[in-house]
């Protein structure tokens, strides 16, 4: 057994065989299993077949007549994110009385919120939107209590700047946060998540009653942006259920509103919608029509990414950013980072921020030049101009993998630091539920938790070449340019599930609240 | 209606009438119990706020819709809630609540810090407190630093000795040499410090490797105005500036 052993450690990733027995017999299975997937997805390339098609299974979630009721309530909206808000509240509180790194701000945002927040995207789409307590302010400010929402509503109606009519505010902000996050430890600090917490509550409701609807929701929130492109993978829409009902309204009020609803916050047009992107489940628009021909449905993941309609250039940079900032978050709970970081520190002579600092902006400028350069290398064998446009979006389904074996890494490891801060939500050294002598422990063995994680990977990676496969059949009909973007893409891909799964394989610092 | 209950309702119409003395009192008692009746399921404020008897009051609600605009009374109760919660500080002692003088304070760490490095963490929590029977404390302006050193590489704390130099604005206050851990691996040091002041705390020991590893940790007391106010400021400014759109838009 010891010489197997050793053979399959010399296939081994570097510093997996340090720790895991099989690690090579993993990686060797994984490997295969991406040629394989890489192989089905190329036989064929030429012409339509079975691969070409978009699947058009649905299931209307609301076709319970109880169901679409509630829904169509019109205290809906208010009843389903009046407990987030109170939470939030609570949330806010403990961080700003609270002890600064024990209260249950910090560890309830960054350990609970954060964590299961990929996961909702992943399998229920933007739920969080839905119940977003920061609306709630906004409408609450905009609307009064029970959000009694009319058309006309009291704030300044400006309209956003147009040159910030993308999503790059969005984009902006996810990078800051990051940097807040990972550079300054702030998952740690329930005093500055407090603090982050309140400052996205003052944008939400003043961009509320500054600019009109949610344009804030639309073009700066990063949580709705970063959301929303994963949302394209997610298993559930809101779409219209029958095109000839929508072509013969003359109404429209799923755009203009009714009396007591509002028009789509988000500008989208729910009769035209095609991708998940920008709806945020509100339901506002299936309260206004009056025909209950919108609904909720659960569909075939990944279906927004197989067809091509509005492919945007702000959107392809975000899908890159949130590649490299994903992969980055993984780099710096490495070894190998803090090693990089007190050599940058010890060269500039600057402190650990500062090193972070220069070194992420290394990192991220870096990786999207590399990836931009391999992008311009293959559009000269292609004749099109948005060749790297239309691709970006394939990679969302891979990103998405590694996010939700990031993330099931914190989840099943570091979710039970919840426990303790629950019982004494303040760190004032209360015991509400009689659990002070509570033990934080994993919740399941090291070896399910890289299975968990490695399937993940994996079924991002079959997504992601799944789209790339579709999407080259809309961009170009000849085959050869064809066959060159899918070698280019997949092996870009490749080298990503293979980052994915080296970074599985690593012994992670762990950034738990402090308990 | 049972006895008990007709019992309460003239009890509690018999005191209103101390208060607000019923000029329509006169009337049958079937009468009086129906009225009553309506009084009784009255809430407080309903009681609160009669001016010229139950059937012409003013409720508290209309009372404070006139001061504020029916859509915003949640924003100044919101508010008082917000800036009640220092003033119940007040009753604390140096921000710990405690339930009588000299006795039973507990141990509620104030102060926290975290440092980072490549190979280290260093976790300092400082104890505004003294002792559990503060009368009885000979050096009653002494605080206790509670230091845990965290291997990162290892993924265990640090044991060994370790020197820590406590220095204030650049001049060395207390030097604690070859400090060993206590329970739990945590090292314990006690000094007196001012109030408001900016410390560098330095820990200094060897390694495994029989390296140096020097942490030098910025520990800031002071609180400056923004630390104080800056929440109470923020949340005024915005209700401020919600106010103006408000106003600006008439709603």
């Amino acid at each position: 057994m010891k010489e197997t052993t050793q053979i399959y450690d010399n296939w081994c990733l570097p510093s997996s065989s340090e720790i895991i027995k099989y690690a090579g017999l993993e990686q060797g299975i994984l490997l295969l299993l991406f040629v394989l997937i890489g192989l089905v997805f190329a036989f064929r390339l030429k012409g339509k077949n079975s691969l070409s098609i978009v699947s058009s299974y649905r299931y209307n979630l609301l076709s319970n007549s109880y169901l679409l009721k509630i829904v169509k309530s019109k205290y809906f909206s208010f009843s389903i994110r009046f407990l987030p808000a109170l939470l939030f509240v609570f949330i806010l509180i403990t961080g700003f009385y609270g002890r600064k790194y024990t209260s249950l701000a910090a560890g309830f945002t960054w350990l609970f919120w954060w964590t299961l927040l990929i996961y909702f995207v992943a399998f229920a789409g933007k739920v969080f939107c839905a119940v977003c307590p920061w609306d709630f302010f906004a409408n609450l400010f905009q609307f009064g209590w029970f959000h009694k929402l009319k058309k006309s509503s009291s704030g300044l109606n400006l309209k956003w700047p147009k040159a910030l009519k993308n999503v790059y505010p969005a984009i902006f902000f996810f990078v800051v946060l990051t940097w807040l996050e990972l550079g300054f430890d702030i998952t740690r600090n329930s005093y500055f998540t407090a603090w982050l917490g309140l400052l996205m509550v003052v944008m939400a409701v003043l961009s509320a009653l500054i600019f009109e609807r949610r344009s804030f929701c639309r073009y700066a929130c990063l949580v709705g942006r970063v959301s929303g492109l994963y949302a394209q993978v997610s298993p559930v829409e809101l779409r219209k259920i029958n095109s000839q009902v929508c072509t013969a309204c003359k109404t429209k009020e799923c755009i203009t509103g009714t009396t007591a609803t509002t028009p789509c916050p988000t500008f989208e047009k729910p009769f035209k919608l095609e991708q998940n992107t920008y709806c945020t489940l509100c339901t506002e628009c299936i309260r206004s029509c009056d025909k209950d021909n919108l609904s909720l449905f659960l569909r075939p993941p990944g279906v927004d990414l197989e067809k091509i309609k509005t492919s945007r250039k702000d959107e392809s940079v975000l899908a890159y950013v949130m590649l490299i900032l994903t992969f980055f978050h993984g780099i710096t709970m490495t070894k190998y980072w803090f090693t990089w970081t007190a050599y940058i520190g010890n060269i500039a002579n600057v402190n650990y921020q500062w090193s972070f600092t220069i070194l992420m902006l290394i990192t991220l400028f870096g990786a999207y030049f590399l990836l931009k350069g391999f992008e311009l290398f293959i559009a000269r064998f292609v004749s099109g101009n948005n060749m790297g446009m239309n691709l970006a979006y394939v990679f969302i389904p891979i990103t998405l993998g590694y996010h939700l074996g990031h993330n099931s890494m914190h989840l099943f490891i570091e979710l039970s630091y919840l426990v303790p801060i629950i019982n004494d939500p303040f760190g004032f050294g209360w015991n509400l539920f009689g659990l002070a002598g509570y033990q934080p422990a994993p919740f399941i063995n090291p070896d399910m938790l890289r299975y968990i994680q490695l399937s993940v990977v994996l079924i991002g990676f079959y997504y992601s070449i799944k789209a790339l496969r579709q999407r080259l059949e809309q961009i170009s009909d000849a085959v050869k340019e064809r066959t060159m973007m899918f070698i280019g893409y997949y092996l870009i891909m490749l080298v990503l599930a293979v980052l994915a799964i080296w970074f599985v394989y690593q012994p992670m610092v762990m950034k738990s609240v402090s308990v | 209606m049972s006895p008990l209950r007709k019992q309460k309702i003239f009890t509690k119409r018999v005191i209103l009438d101390k208060i607000f003395i019923f000029r329509d009192s006169m009337m049958p008692e079937y009468q009086l119990i129906e009225e009553n009746e309506k009084v009784f399921k009255r809430d407080f404020f309903g009681f609160v706020c009669f001016r010229s008897g139950p059937n012409n009051h003013q409720s508290m609600g209309n009372r404070f819709n006139s001061i504020v605009p029916s859509k915003l009374w949640f924003v100044p109760l919101f508010f008082c809630v917000f800036m009640a919660i220092p003033f119940a500080k007040a009753h604390h002692y140096k921000g710990l609540p405690h339930y009588n003088y000299f006795d039973n304070y507990p141990q509620v760490p104030i102060l926290e810090y975290i440092e980072e490095t490549p190979d280290y963490e260093a976790f300092v929590t400082i104890y505004n407190f003294q002792g559990l029977d503060l009368g009885m404390v000979e050096a009653p302006n002494d605080v206790r630093f509670y230091v845990y050193l965290y291997n990162i590489e290892k993924g265990s704390a640090h044991l060994g000795p370790v020197n820590f130099d406590i220095y204030s604005h650049g001049k060395l206050i207390h030097k604690f040499v070859g400090m060993e851990q206590e329970e739990e691996s945590i090292y314990t040091l006690r000094s007196t410090i001012k109030e408001q002041d900016d410390l560098l705390l330095k820990i200094t020991f060897i390694n495994e490797e029989g390296e140096e590893v020097v942490i030098d940790m910025e520990i800031e007391i002071t609180e400056s105005f923004w630390d104080k106010y800056g929440l109470y400021f923020a949340i005024l400014s915005f209700f401020g500036i919600v106010g103006v759109i408000k106003k600006s838009t008439g709603t």
